[in-house]
């Protein structure tokens, strides 16, 4: 009775190690499983991040080399250069919002701002003025946030001022800006 | 009792059995995190502040014109200042300072405005007709006598450090003087 009792322990207490053991190990895995998840969660954001930063530069490349933006003589293109007028009839015409489709394959789910930086205007004024030329957000806005933003220098050729000269686009004045590029997501 | 010593034994095994698992595993996640930590994600902001950033940033404001500077472009107005800096540089706008000085004040803003404030980066900007010495007084023209002919502009007052803290993206512009001697212009840009 006493040897059956002795034996019931034993097989209680060796079954109670199984237990534990297995619960460790299943702890252990949970643990490992979860540090694994959130690196790899975390390198896939950095993944993200760094194509919309991609696109951003990309963006911010294309846009002073398009037709209905960029400052040209003789067909020429001046480079890192935006005509303003150009780019003022941009915004106050339909142009993009007829043809978002195309805008979008081009610049996607993005903010480009156009921000005169010299010189600027009297009073000074902050904040200096600036131009929206496209803002295409995604259809859920309430999700939509901006993840990263990306400027580049650009020169503001504004045509309608012809006290002087903006080298080898002529008459007209060259202003310092800054193209900013926003990309939701 | 030699039952009781087995099972002992047996328990003890399997702590090691358990703990060499749990070495192994650890192993494996510190090489994993390891491997994870020191692999650098491309930065493309980097890369192009490092190419494109700081050679776009000279390269448009010596196209820039002056707002009351005869209209003058920064670049007009470098190369007068480079050719009579022993005067000052020329006459701007009624009011206004010399050439030299016009340059100084205003490049200071442009830089500071887009570069400091809205952009948050610490620069350092420098002119000189010597490419291999950039160094001098930091607030002001560095040699208003015309010997060495070096000038150097700051971006800062107090706040930003004269040099770049740790690396920096540097690009130097080359323009020509009138004289026909070079001038140098130098954006580090603090990264």
């Amino acid at each position: 009775m006493n040897k059956k009792k002795n034996i019931d322990k034993k097989a209680q207490l060796e079954t109670m190690e199984q237990i534990i053991v297995i619960m460790i190990v299943i702890i252990g895995g949970l643990i490992v499983f979860g540090i694994f998840f959130k690196i790899n969660a975390g390198s896939a954001k950095v993944e993200k991040l760094a194509k919309l930063e991609q696109s951003a530069v990309e963006i911010a490349q294309l846009v002073s080399g398009m037709p209905e933006l960029a400052c040209t003589r003789n067909n020429v293109v001046t480079a890192n250069c935006v005509n303003l007028i150009k780019a003022e009839k941009l915004k106050t015409s339909d142009i993009i919002t007829n043809n978002i489709q195309y805008y979008h394959t081009i610049f996607g789910f993005s903010k480009i701002t156009l921000q005169q930086v010299y010189p600027s205007p009297l009073p000074p004024p902050p904040p200096p003025p600036e131009l929206v030329i496209y803002d295409n957000k995604p259809e859920k806005p309430e999700n939509t946030k901006f993840t990263h933003r990306i400027s580049t220098p650009i020169l503001i050729y504004d045509p309608s001022v012809a006290t002087s000269s903006c080298f080898e686009l002529g008459k007209g004045t060259c202003n310092y800006g800054y193209l900013s590029i926003e990309m939701y997501t | 009792m030699n039952r009781t010593k087995n099972s002992r034994k047996g328990m003890g095994s399997d702590i090691i059995g358990i703990a060499i698992l749990f070495v192994i595993i650890i192993l494996a996640l510190a090489f994993y995190i390891g491997i994870k930590v020191f692999e650098k994600p491309s930065a493309p902001q980097k890369e192009y502040i490092s190419s494109k950033f700081a050679y776009d940033v000279i390269d448009v404001v010596l196209r820039t014109n002056s707002a009351d500077c005869k209209g003058l472009s920064f670049k007009d107005i470098i190369q007068d200042c480079a050719s009579k800096i022993s005067s000052g540089g020329s006459n701007c706008d009624d009011g206004k300072p010399k050439t030299c000085t016009y340059a100084e004040d205003n490049l200071f803003n442009i830089l500071k405005t887009h570069l400091k404030e809205k952009e948050g980066m610490s620069y350092y900007f420098s002119i000189s007709t010597n490419q291999d010495d950039f160094e001098g007084n930091l607030l002001t023209w560095n040699d208003l006598s015309g010997t060495s002919k070096s000038f150097n502009f700051n971006s800062t007052e107090k706040d930003i450090p004269a040099q770049c803290p740790a690396s920096k993206r540097s690009k130097t512009y080359q323009i020509p003087n009138i004289a026909g001697e070079n001038i140098y212009l130098k954006l580090d840009v603090c990264v």
